[in-house]
């Protein structure tokens, strides 16, 4: 087995955005209003990969602890701003307990899998600790938007349910329960699905990585195993975290939902 | 040496409520006690709900007060002072719940813990409101807007709360069910209720009658 990857070339590089003949047929030829999107998305594509490329090469050289966890404190605010962003929520209320939802939902199964699992002898080395902690942190943040999502937007649409459950006498936990359980699946169920087809329907990009840079397959596998776990616990506490340290704030001292929580 | 009376079950003293620039009542003041049922008509769309979900603490009033048992509403009373109080909204959301689940939910609520389940209850009212038992296990959903307004009323019921707060409880039912339900409330001595109801027989089920006039008062009908 070779132990080295093929190096990608510029024009091999530039020959790869080819690929995006087809959407752009498809996209041109039915009017679908994505050209601008896609465009913009592929060109930001494009340079933040090449800059975090650059960053990375400089990051993994000086492997400095500070710089590790400042990288990783970066990854967060811009997770915590994207999430905020997509999930039509008001910023201002949701800054910090959704940082410390995603700090919390990352940083615990990162700890866990890189200290316990792999055993690593320096837990902040960045050639662990970045890509693993991006690869968590990526996807809880999918799951948050979902979840804090589905969370209010059901609730704000089903407001006369909530608040009969109030009128009974629920407390407000009592209350948010089954809107609680609802975000709770929409989030998770995505992760779950792809449990259960991964190595069959789909080759996860981390594997494929470690099996291009000539690694065995079977420990590419072990640590596929090993981050789905810490991806699935990661995103199950960032949900739940960001749902339960946001009630606070978006609810009146009579329980009733403030409506300045969305935008 | 006398006891003290018990407090009335409600007193609303001087209650203003709107929204914005719109008033719907001005210093509103009213009091009920033990057993006693008041029907309040409105004009529709007068924000007839209003009042009722001010008393339930999710719509703040203007000016005034009000209190439950002698005490008055606050952010920290009002969590306690619900579970005394039984509610009917007019067009209940019974969510994903069959309609017997939907009855028992309140009951896992850990302020009404101390409640007891009586199933003899459950088949006296179903009776009592023309309810077909047969239709507690169907899924809410699958049920017309007269059932489901029946199944939220022998919801409230089921937990023998001392006063009632019901919002045109009868509006979806036939002539029927909606004389079923004015007797009950005719013979029902043990709670207290707030009606907001266009309904005549309901209306004459009850003790007093007022009317909401267009300056924001309450006016005594009967």
């Amino acid at each position: 087995m070779s132990t080295s990857t093929l190096d990608i070339g510029t024009i091999g590089l530039l020959l790869g955005y080819l690929l995006l003949l087809f959407p752009l047929a498809f996209i041109l030829f039915y009017r679908v209003k994505l050209l601008k999107p896609l465009t913009v998305s592929v060109l930001r594509l494009t340079v933040q990969l090449l800059m975090v490329g650059l960053y990375l090469q400089l990051v993994f050289k000086l492997n400095a602890w500070w710089l590790n966890i400042l990288w990783l404190i970066v990854m967060l605010v811009v997770a915590d701003i994207s999430l905020i962003n997509s999930s039509r929520l008001r910023h201002r209320r949701f800054y910090l307990p959704i940082f410390v939802s995603l700090a919390i939902g990352t940083g615990i199964p990162l700890i866990y899998l890189l200290g316990v699992i792999v055993r690593l002898p320096d837990l902040l080395d960045a050639r662990y600790f970045i890509p693993v902690a991006g690869m968590i942190l990526g996807n809880s943040l999918r799951a948050d938007i979902v979840g804090l999502s589905t969370f209010y937007k059901s609730l704000h649409t089903e407001e006369k349910t909530y608040l009969l459950a109030l009128a009974q006498g629920a407390t407000l936990n009592e209350a948010v329960r089954p809107f609680l359980q609802r975000a709770y699946t929409a989030s998770l169920s995505p992760t779950i699905a792809t449990m259960a087809t991964i190595g069959i329907v789909s080759l996860p990009g981390m594997m494929t990585g470690i099996i291009l840079g000539g690694t065995d397959p079977f420990l590419a596998i072990k640590y596929q195993i090993a981050i789905m776990m810490a991806i699935f616990s990661g995103t199950a506490l960032a949900v739940i975290l960001g749902i339960l340290l946001t009630l606070k704030t978006s609810f009146s001292r009579y329980g009733v939902l403030n409506p300045d929580v969305f935008k | 040496m006398s006891e003290a009376a018990d407090p009335p079950l409600l007193e609303i003293r001087g209650l203003s409520l709107g929204f914005g620039q719109r008033s719907l009542c001005e210093g509103l003041s009213l009091t009920l006690s033990q057993g006693e049922k008041i029907a309040i008509t409105w004009k529709s769309g007068g924000g007839k709900s209003s009042l009722l979900k001010c008393i339930l603490g999710f719509v703040p009033p203007s000016s005034g007060s009000i209190c439950l048992q002698g005490i008055e509403l606050d952010p920290l009373t009002v969590w306690p002072l619900r579970s005394t109080l039984g509610y009917v909204p007019q067009e209940p959301d019974l969510g994903d719940l069959t309609a017997e689940e939907f009855i028992r939910r309140p009951f896992r609520f850990r302020a009404n813990r101390g409640l007891a389940w009586e199933d003899g209850r459950l088949r006296e009212l179903c009776s009592a409101f023309h309810l077909e038992e047969g239709l507690l296990s169907q899924e809410s959903r699958k049920l017309s807007g007269g059932e489901k307004q029946r199944v939220a009323l022998i919801a409230a019921l089921m937990l023998r709360r001392k006063l009632y707060l019901f919002d045109e409880i009868t509006s979806a039912l036939d002539e029927e069910a909606r004389a079923a339900v004015a007797d009950y409330f005719k013979h029902a001595k043990e709670f207290a209720a707030v009606i907001v109801a266009h309904d005549r027989e309901l209306r004459a089920a009850c003790d007093r009658v007022f009317k909401l006039d267009p300056e924001g008062a309450l006016r005594a009908v009967s």
